[in-house]
């Protein structure tokens, strides 16, 4: 009954979506390609260690680490040390912060439940912005407001190039409407100001810092660990990122949470209290720059995601940009010059003024664009109604639901089974956006209950105290608190064909493992490369590779005379660990320590980063900046 | 071999989906990893309740298990080859059952 030994049909291999036994010996086996005779890698013998896709992240995911520089005292060395975290230093709360495309809020738990903390100037939410000048860096509202006389100097949408190529579409599409310079850096996006380049995960550690400069000021004391939230669809390098932008601003991430599971957390905790009874959310999730949505099943205490799907590039910013594209030209014909000629000034005068019509919208019929001399004194006015913006944000609207329907498709549910649809993110203001939903799920309720704003960081927050305390310290309100959370993407390995088999398909509740047995594809194959890919396309050139490793020692077979078992492994962070081993004569085991892309940072570059970072912070605080 | 599904989940063979659901979210609770941070034999436990509740929770998939035990993922495949044996008799009938 063995299957011969050639491809598998594409169809039985897409109907295999669910690979649920550790032993699936014997079919759906496949060649892996032969190596290029080039010398092995250095790992022999599987490390101890386990192989992250961070590498200089690993000694923070899970256990005590090994005790780092302990910081200056703050004083707080009085309090008896309350957060056990089987470690014997006090590492302090551990916070919860949405870094956002366009704004940034940070909660704490507090007295029982979570608290949204408010910045310097007293907004529970901080501009997701950073502005750079040859003697400080502004971040928030000081960079907003230093935009306005020097725009070029201020960036912002960081989290929309984060972790992606320059050539990236979204990039290059956005490029011409935003008031800053992007420039290529080793095949990825930096910011450029003047003749300095920075990346999107300097900024974001600005974001950050100001972040836990907020939390720090308000509990008086260090903060060391935080959960940092990232919107469901995010892929591995954007999640790698935005890491490496919380090691910058010395955070410890304590875990990367999705954005709508927190949401999720901070909409549950309140209705799980003496209330037993099963309840399906779909929590729709559409921010500055992302859409996420997510279904999950709340059952006491647990939170299970059956599914989740976004689109990484749709949000607020988009509409605005539809908005700036449509009053380009009556901006032109009123004032008598193209503003998108090297005018940043009026671009960002514009663009301001769009998105305060666009919010005027969700409580208007018509509103209306008034912008004092927009560019060489001249005023421009105009007035939309909403059927008109409905109109010019068509093909946006249209994206809307897309993910809501695959989301549904994906949990194997129907519309009618939602008990519940959950609105984040400020873009669910816009009215079209919730009678598309409304007429989604007829008859139902979308809840506002929650703070749109905000529950994605008390989320965060919430994660944040079940993760730091041990069992028995717990607040009785997080006990029993589960997340269970999903794969965003399909993880396999590229067949010699060039199509991807998936080990672990996307929406596979987490931690898991599973193993697939595949077979050498040449006569006498003495190694075997094996490339690590996500994504739900059928050719893994379509999908993003994550790494690579070489499997030397098979024994000298025929083609398909070896088999190659590789497990996939991924853990409650969402990290995946791949071994591969061939039980030859020599039983080679040889396991993967996922190299991040060589375009994104280097240790080196965190490291560097890091330090003018935290010289940054010693200068706001001592000169009380920021 | 794999711990029986039924055993892991500790739910009888006819148990209903209700029971399976409710069984899997006491286990999980238990040994989910935030619950035992630093415990990997709770993290294995658990991988093990996840592997058996996706597929008794899914009818195909269990009625699959049911029949075939450990080697129920290859269901389709050996449903599959032995149709290719009786179509190929036939004259090349492709013959396919969704997974």
């Amino acid at each position: 009954m063995a299957v011969p030994f050639p491809e598998l049909d594409g169809d039985a291999l897409e109907s295999n979506r669910r690979p649920e036994s550790p032993e699936d010996h014997g079919f759906n086996e496949e060649g892996i390609p032969i190596l290029p005779d080039i010398p092995t890698g250095a790992h022999h013998e599987a490390s101890s260690g386990g192989l992250f896709f961070s590498p200089d992240d690993t000694e923070s995911r899970q256990l005590p680490p090994s005790p780092p520089p302990l910081p200056e005292n703050t004083g707080s060395s009085l309090d008896p040390p309350e957060y056990d975290l089987s470690s014997e230093e006090d590492v302090g709360p551990v916070v919860g912060i949405d870094l956002g495309t366009t704004f940034s809020c940070v909660a704490v738990w507090e007295g029982g439940r979570p608290c949204v903390i408010a910045n310097n100037m007293g907004n529970r939410t901080t501009p997701s912005w950073a502005s750079f000048h040859s003697d400080n860096v502004f971040v928030g509202e000081a960079a907003r407001a230093k935009a306005s006389r020097n725009p070029q100097c201020a960036v912002y949408d960081a989290k929309r190039v984060i972790g992606r190529k320059w050539s990236d579409t979204s990039v290059q599409e956005s490029l011409r409407l935003w008031p800053f310079s992007l420039a290529e850096h080793r095949g990825n996006c930096a910011f450029q100001i003047g003749s300095q380049l920075y990346t999107p995960e300097e900024v974001s550690a600005y974001v950050l810092a100001k972040m836990k400069h907020a939390a720090e000021d308000y509990l008086g004391r260090k903060i060391k660990k935080a959960v940092v939230t990232v919107p469901a669809y995010f892929n591995d390098a954007q999640r790698q990122a935005t890491l490496d932008a919380a090691t910058i601003a010395d955070l410890e991430v304590a875990r990367i949470i999705n954005e709508p599971t927190a949401a999720a957390l901070a909409y549950g905790l309140e209705k799980t209290e003496g209330d037993d009874s099963l309840q399906t959310l779909l929590v729709y999730d559409l921010g500055g720059g992302t859409l996420d949505v997510t279904i999950l099943v709340l059952d006491g205490g647990v939170f299970e995601v059956k599914s989740t799907s976004g689109d990484t590039n749709l949000g607020g910013q988009d509409f605005d940009n539809k908005l700036v594209e449509h009053f380009l030209p009556e901006v032109k014909a009123q004032c008598g010059v193209d503003i998108t000629d090297n005018k940043a000034k009026a671009m960002k005068k514009l663009r301001d003024a769009c998105q305060v019509l666009k919010h005027n919208l969700s409580h208007s019929e018509t509103a209306t664009i008034e912008v004092d001399a927009l560019i060489n004194g001249k005023d421009f006015d105009s007035s939309l109604s909403r059927e008109k913006f409905v109109e010019i944000t068509h093909s946006l609207l249209e994206r809307c639901l897309k993910p809501v329907k695959q989301a549904l498709q994906d949990a194997r549910m129907s519309a009618d089974e939602i008990d519940e649809a959950v609105l984040i993110g400020g873009s669910t203001r816009i009215v079209r956006v919730q009678q598309l939903l409304e007429e989604m799920f007829p008859g139902k309720k979308l809840s506002k209950k929650i703070n749109p704003d905000e529950a994605v960081a008390m989320g965060a927050a919430i994660q944040g105290a079940n993760l730091s305390r041990a069992y028995e310290t717990k607040d009785p309100r997080l006990v029993g608190i589960t997340l269970m959370d999903v794969t965003p993407l399909s993880l396999g390995i590229e067949l010699a064909s060039g199509k991807m088999s998936t080990i672990i398909p996307r929406n596979t509740t987490i931690p898991y493992s599973h193993t697939r047995v595949y077979k050498n594809n040449e006569d006498y194959q003495t190694k075997a490369i094996v490339e690590v890919f996500e994504g739900e396309e059928k050719y893994t050139k379509n999908n993003r590779l994550l790494g690579k490793f070489t499997l030397p020692g098979l024994p000298p077979k025929r083609r398909g005379q070896v088999q190659i078992p590789i497990s996939f492994t991924v853990d409650a962070n969402g990290v995946l660990e791949v071994v591969a081993c061939v039980s030859g004569e020599e039983g080679t085991t040889k396991r993967l320590v996922i190299q991040k892309d060589k375009g994104l940072l280097t240790e080196d570059d965190i490291q560097r980063k890091a330090k003018i970072l935290a010289k940054w912070e010693r200068k706001c605080r001592a000169e009380k900046l920021n | 071999m794999a711990a029986n599904y039924y055993d892991l989940l500790g739910v009888a063979r006819d148990a209903s989906d209700k029971d399976i659901r409710q069984a899997y979210r006491k286990l999980a609770r238990q040994y989910h990893p935030d619950v035992n941070p630093g415990d990997p034999s709770a993290e294995e436990k658990f991988k093990q309740i996840n592997e058996a509740h996706g597929v008794i929770s899914d009818a195909d998939k269990r009625s699959k298990y049911d029949k075939y035990g450990d080697r129920w993922m290859h269901a389709d495949e050996l449903e599959q080859s032995e149709a290719r044996a009786r179509s190929r008799g036939r004259g090349g009938f492709n013959f396919y059952t969704g997974g």
